[in-house]
């Protein structure tokens, strides 16, 4: 009798950490750094080891600077033909490329059409009006200058070949400028060039958009993205408006306070709204969650510029959960991002599916 | 050796003491457990300070005297740089887990660490 009080005892000690045990091997690293797509960029994985964490990390960080390199058109790098060149050859010449910028070209133009133009990788010549000024901080740029630069952002001018190979800007004063999908769309790639060398479990934030592959091996079923508040309180403190729990999706916000100028006491930001040539001034900030990371960042900016309903439905279309936080701070959100979001509900990281 | 029902009312005493045990020991962590404590500094990729949040203080970038944080009340911020364009000043005090806030011409990283369990970083 003994015995059979002793076996149940010791099955009932198995039943409960089996769980336990299985995330005991793993152990959870991080690193931090700057360099790529002009942001802080953050990875986490739980691994084994800390070589095993080394590798993923080497590997994401090896993807992404691949990537950085193709898709910068402020710069030039030896031997590769990448966006800078592709501008530079605008009116010129269609330029050969490697198939990753075939593909986010691709992606973009798929992401306008979507949008309906709200998101257009085309407006180069319009952004890089307001980026000057930006760095300048004295002044708003003329509107003569931004509806003239304005005239060379039509996207079907934007030729992509797909079996040559090769893009084309068909007219002199076009440029490409993909600071809205770029980072997101290449952390996607890097965190399945880990998932495919075996990494589990792991999280990437490129510029605070943040990519979850997998679930954290610490024993709950969710990782926790927390989402800042738009703008520091009183005290200078960055609150945190709410956090979602997630697994294999990303988390992509875009709003108005990181880069900005103030111009007669006024905050001007580096989202421009290609119907007005002017900084989207609907929301403080709008978060959206997608399994797939340049579709993520893509409707984040979307929905930024868009008016609700528009992007209401266009986030419906996709399958996108979102939080628009209102210039008055006001939430809306959809029902997907409620059901996960612990302002909103009751759910928590060591829940199940929602 | 007399014959016992294989669980019996003591076991059952025992086995709740232990589970009010073990729920209060969990609220205990969750609700006092959850603070954020340290900030790491890292730069070029390599964790080159470690901050106490409890702790308050002022001190600069060993690699770059010009970059100066601050730590007041459980949060850390940027409070100086060379930089020209002062994001990472703008970032303002950070005290959650999974906070970061970046001064890229430094390639200096701050980024909250913490006993939180709901947390993991922080979308911005």
């Amino acid at each position: 009798m003994l015995n059979r009080r002793a076996v149940s005892f010791l099955l009932i000690i198995a039943v409960l950490c089996a769980g336990g045990c299985e995330t005991a091997r793993y152990k959870r690293f991080q690193t931090e750094f700057t360099g790529l797509f002009d942001t802080a960029t953050v990875i986490i994985a739980y691994a084994q080891s800390a070589d095993e964490f080394g590798l993923y990390a080497e590997i994401i960080y090896n993807r992404m600077e691949e990537l950085h390199r193709l898709y910068d058109i402020y710069n030039a790098y030896e031997g590769v033909n990448n966006l800078y060149t592709v501008n530079q050859n605008a009116g010129a010449a269609p330029v050969e490329v490697d198939r990753d910028i075939i593909d986010l070209l691709l992606f973009a133009r798929e992401g306008y059409d979507l949008s309906g133009g709200a998101v257009n990788v085309a407006m180069g010549p319009v952004l890089r009006i307001w980026h000057e000024y930006r760095e300048e901080g004295l002044a708003l740029p003329p509107m003569g200058a931004l509806l003239e630069a304005s005239r060379n952002t039509d996207i079907n001018d934007l030729i992509i070949d797909e079996a040559g190979g090769t893009v084309f800007l068909r007219k002199p004063g076009m440029s490409l400028d993909v600071g809205a999908v770029a980072k997101s769309y290449a952390a996607g790639l890097a965190i399945r060039a880990a998932s495919d060398a075996g990494m589990i479990s792991g999280l990437l934030s490129a510029g605070g958009n943040v990519t979850a592959a997998g679930k954290p091996m610490d024993g709950r079923n969710r990782w926790g993205v927390g989402i800042q508040e738009p703008e520091p309180s009183a005290d200078n403190t960055r609150e945190q408006a709410d956090t979602v729990y997630c697994s294999d999706t990303t988390v992509s916000c875009s709003g108005g306070y990181q880069r900005f100028y103030v111009v007669d006491g006024q905050a001007y930001h580096h989202i421009i709204d290609p119907g007005a040539l002017m900084p989207a001034n609907l929301y403080k900030q709008v978060a959206v969650i997608h399994r797939d990371a340049g579709m993520a960042d893509l409707l984040s900016t979307a929905l930024f510029i868009l008016p609700y309903e528009e992007g209401a439905a266009l986030a419906a279309r996709r399958g996108a959960e979102a939080l628009w936080i209102d210039t008055d701070g006001a939430w809306r959100a959809t029902d997907g991002y409620a059901a996960i979001s612990k302002t909103l509900s009751d759910y928590s990281a060591s829940d199940g599916s929602p | 050796m007399t014959d016992r029902a294989l669980i019996t009312k003591r076991d059952i005493r025992v086995f709740a003491a232990l589970l009010v045990f073990a729920l209060a020991a969990y609220a205990f962590f969750r609700l006092f457990g959850g603070g954020a404590e340290k900030a790491r500094i890292s730069v070029g990729g390599r964790v080159v300070q470690t901050a106490d949040l409890n702790q308050d203080a002022e001190f600069s970038l060993e690699q770059n005297p010009n970059v100066r944080f601050a730590v007041r009340g459980g949060a850390i911020a940027f409070i100086g740089s060379d930089c020209p364009d002062k994001v990472c000043v703008r970032s303002g005090y950070l005290k959650y887990p999974g906070q970061t806030a970046a001064c890229l011409p430094n390639r200096a990283v701050i980024f909250v660490t913490g006993a939180s369990e709901d947390t993991d970083i922080v979308a911005y």
